[in-house]
């Protein structure tokens, strides 16, 4: 296995690194250029700097470890990061940019999805922030950092729609489409950089690397102190719902929903109708959702009620059918008797009937 | 002799003579086949296209289809298995897809339907396919389905990795389904109503030249009638034609004088009247099944032919491949069909005989039965 530093860090013979030492050495940064990178810290200009840093994970300043895995933690909790960013003081600057490689170091050991996806959206919640307010020139630059192709500020309309969130104002129909290329605006480089950077988080923090012992106890701490928040939901929690006898549609929803991914609209609405229409508690229902990175109770139970018809207008929602199903994209690895019907709820239906006469 | 044993034999007889074009990459592709339906088997894989012949030459289906998509274990149960690794994109055009006067059965064709279907891939390629998505010519393989359309395929490498929600938003751009008029840049700022130019890109563009050429016209009926507005503001548009025309032009909507509100309805209206004709599903489908190009259909004993021009081609005659030795048929309905430029008149309960790529048709389309 390669080691992390060579890979990642991009350093052929790690040193120990001690910042005290270094921050007296390396004069030729900024405050002002430190501090751009405390706000980017995948930019490439930071990658230069960690590389001449040179730092060996062995042998980590005690101080950066500890900021890192706060970094994780303030992620995971509270869904975005809030570095130092205004600090005078070059030392807490090194020791903030040292504390994202390090972070996803110890995020990755846990080997969870759920603190893997939520990570990856809060450093995705953070860089949206910063850029928003930074001008076009930086916006530029972090969007060819983070690998966007673009030329002219275009890109080309595969890598637009692999990264671009699923709202109204950015589908393609409502894009600037010319010849295969789609010129963004502010509005949706930003969005674009933000769901690339998540996705290369996550890609990231699934690759598996030799790494010292010392970040393995982090990644304990670390799992152990976000498990009370985590909603571990089991089979048992979905009430007197049978989840054996849902559509694999479904099943992938609810994997997808347990697992803090960021679902998007229509998913999270097949998930709330289809478990809604079999009569499931509604507070069972919302400890589904629990998972999500940007969940809130208050929304989430009315957004239920909602489509249930206990709110609104009264009318009563039922997930698409089939066919809609496949169009959205999200009717996944039918099986046998997926063929034999056109509803996911028929499908279930059916289950439960054969499920009867079984026992008979 | 059962009509399917007929066609199939005619089919086996035409593919021991000819070979059927591996399509690039077969061993990362799925294949289908099917006697009783259009997929009986499906998960199969060939190495090359000498064991994809091999096995139509030995197995005689009717059908025979492969994946769009590309994978590591393509013969990999359930799907996930698979290990989908990217996907040619791919367009189906057919003739239910669209209204036309005909008044022949559903699953049979004219030159009036299959003109349309023509037209409608034209369309597509044209305005579309090429100036929008940015696609030259040689990148679009297109064939036909061997029954009442046409597929395009884009085989080219950097459109593999499109993701399935991807290929539903190329879908809504073609359909122009979830088109917003605020979003292509229809705004009212003070009391003045400002928007897409004439050379704005993608949707915006596209509306903006159709109303330009709407409002060049002296008919005030057709303006009335096209932008969805009352007769006398047609009547005063054209009064004013220069002057809004111009401004149109460069995006001061507000001096055509109608409000915002009807504007967008115009723009939805033009919208839905230049959008695409597509089976939706085909495009959005990531493991979707299409027909092996250049083999035979046997709903109609037609190949699923390349081809190089399609202004010029002949969907009556080019498909045509299998040979025309007499066989004699017996009638199951009163009804004529054109095929290689010839009309064939069935009877019902009547025998006639027919050379057999005809016989094969018939027979396909329940027009006609073999004699035992
Ligand atoms: S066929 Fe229907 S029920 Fe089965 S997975 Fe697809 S959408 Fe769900
Ligand atoms: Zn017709």
């Amino acid at each position: 296995m390669k080691s992390y530093s060579q890979e990642y860090l991009g350093n052929p013979q790690p040193n120990s690194v001690l910042l005290d030492e270094v921050h007296n050495i390396i004069p030729m940064w900024s405050r002002e250029e430190l501090q751009f990178c405390v706000k980017y810290p995948y930019s490439s200009r930071t990658k230069e700097i960690v590389r001449w840093l040179n730092f060996d994970l062995e042998s980590l300043d005690p101080q950066v470890l500890e900021r890192a895995l706060q970094r994780a933690k303030e992620g995971i909790e509270i869904g975005v990061i809030n570095p130092e960013v205004a600090s005078r003081s070059q030392k807490i600057l090194l020791v903030e940019i040292l504390s994202y490689p390090v972070a996803k170091i110890i995020v990755s050991l846990t080997k969870d999805n759920y603190l893997i996806n939520r990570y990856a959206h809060a450093e995705a919640n953070t860089a949206r922030r910063f850029l928003y307010r930074d001008d076009n020139g930086v916006v530029d630059g972090i969007a060819t950092d983070v690998g966007i192709n673009m030329h002219n500020r275009s890109v080309f309309f595969v890598d637009y729609l692999n990264n671009i969130p699923l709202q109204e104002q950015f589908k393609l129909v409502n894009a600037p489409l010319d010849k295969g290329r789609v010129t963004l605006t502010r509005e949706s480089e930003i969005e674009m950089i933000a769901e690339v950077l998540r996705n290369n988080i996550i890609r990231d923090l699934k690759k598996r690397y030799d790494i010292p012992s010392i970040y393995s106890t982090y990644a304990k701490e670390l799992k152990q102190g976000v498990s009370a928040e985590k909603a571990v939901i089991s089979d048992e929690d979905l009430g007197p719902v049978d989840a054996s006898l849902f559509p694999p549609c479904i099943k992938a929803l609810l994997s997808r929903a347990r697992a803090g991914e960021n679902m998007a609209h229509q998913p999270r609405f097949v998930l709330a109708t289809f478990l809604t229409s079999i009569n499931m508690p509604i507070d069972q229902i919302i400890s589904v959702f629990r998972n999500m990175p940007n969940f809130n109770e208050k929304k989430t139970r009315y957004y239920i009620e909602y489509s249930a018809g206990k709110r609104g207008s009264g009318v009563k929602y039922s997930p698409p059918a089939c066919e809609k199903m496949k169009y959205y994209g999200l009717c996944v690895n039918p099986d046998a008797l997926c063929s034999k019907v056109k509803h996911p709820l028929s499908y279930y239906a059916a289950k439960k009937k054969g499920k009867r006469y079984a026992k008979h | 002799m059962q009509s399917i044993d007929f066609i199939r034999r005619a089919l086996t007889e035409w593919y021991q003579k000819h070979t059927v074009k591996a399509p690039p990459q077969i061993e990362r592709r799925e294949f289908g086949a099917g006697v009783d339906k259009k997929i009986d088997f499906r998960h199969l894989k060939f190495r090359d296209e000498q064991s994809l012949n091999m096995y139509i030459r030995t197995s005689s289906p009717l059908y025979i289809s492969y994946s769009a998509a590309y994978y590591e274990f393509p013969d990999g149960r359930p799907m996930e298995k698979k290990n989908w690794l990217g996907a040619d994109l791919v367009f189906d055009l057919d003739a239910d897809e669209y209204e036309t006067p005909c008044t022949h059965p559903n699953d049979l064709v004219c030159e009036i339907c299959m003109d349309r279907v023509k037209q409608e891939a034209i369309k597509l390629i044209e305005e579309y396919l090429i100036p929008d998505f940015g696609f030259n010519k040689n990148d679009l393989y297109i064939v036909f389905s061997g029954n009442r359309g046409y597929h395009i395929h884009i085989r080219n490498e950097e459109v593999h990795p499109l993701s399935q929600n991807g290929r539903k938003e190329v879908v809504d751009y073609l359909t122009a389904n979830g088109l917003e008029p605020q979003y292509l840049g229809l705004v009212e700022m003070g009391k003045r109503i400002y928007g897409p130019k004439l050379d704005s890109k993608g949707w915006a563009g596209k509306i903006v030249s159709e109303i330009y050429s709407i409002l060049s016209s002296d008919d005030k009926k057709f303006i009335a009638k096209q932008l969805g507005i009352p007769s006398k503001t047609a009547e005063r548009i054209i009064n004013e034609k220069d002057f809004i025309l111009e401004g149109i032009k460069h995006g001061e909507w507000y001096r055509a004088g109608i409000p915002k509100k009807t504007w967008e309805k115009a723009f939805k209206i033009i919208a839905m009247k230049k959008a695409a004709g597509i089976d939706k599903n085909v495009t959005i489908d990531v493991s979707r099944l299409m027909r092996v190009p250049t083999s035979i259909h046997g709903s109609t004993g037609l190949q699923a032919a390349e081809i190089k021009n399609i202004d010029t081609f002949d969907v009556f005659k080019d498909p045509v491949v299998l040979p025309d030795d007499p066989v004699t048929v017996v009638g199951i309905k009163n009804i004529d069909f054109v095929l290689a430029d010839q009309t064939f008149e069935i009877k019902n309960n009547l025998k006639i005989e027919l050379p057999k790529y005809a016989a094969v048709y018939a027979c396909g389309k329940d027009m006609a039965k073999v004699i035992e």
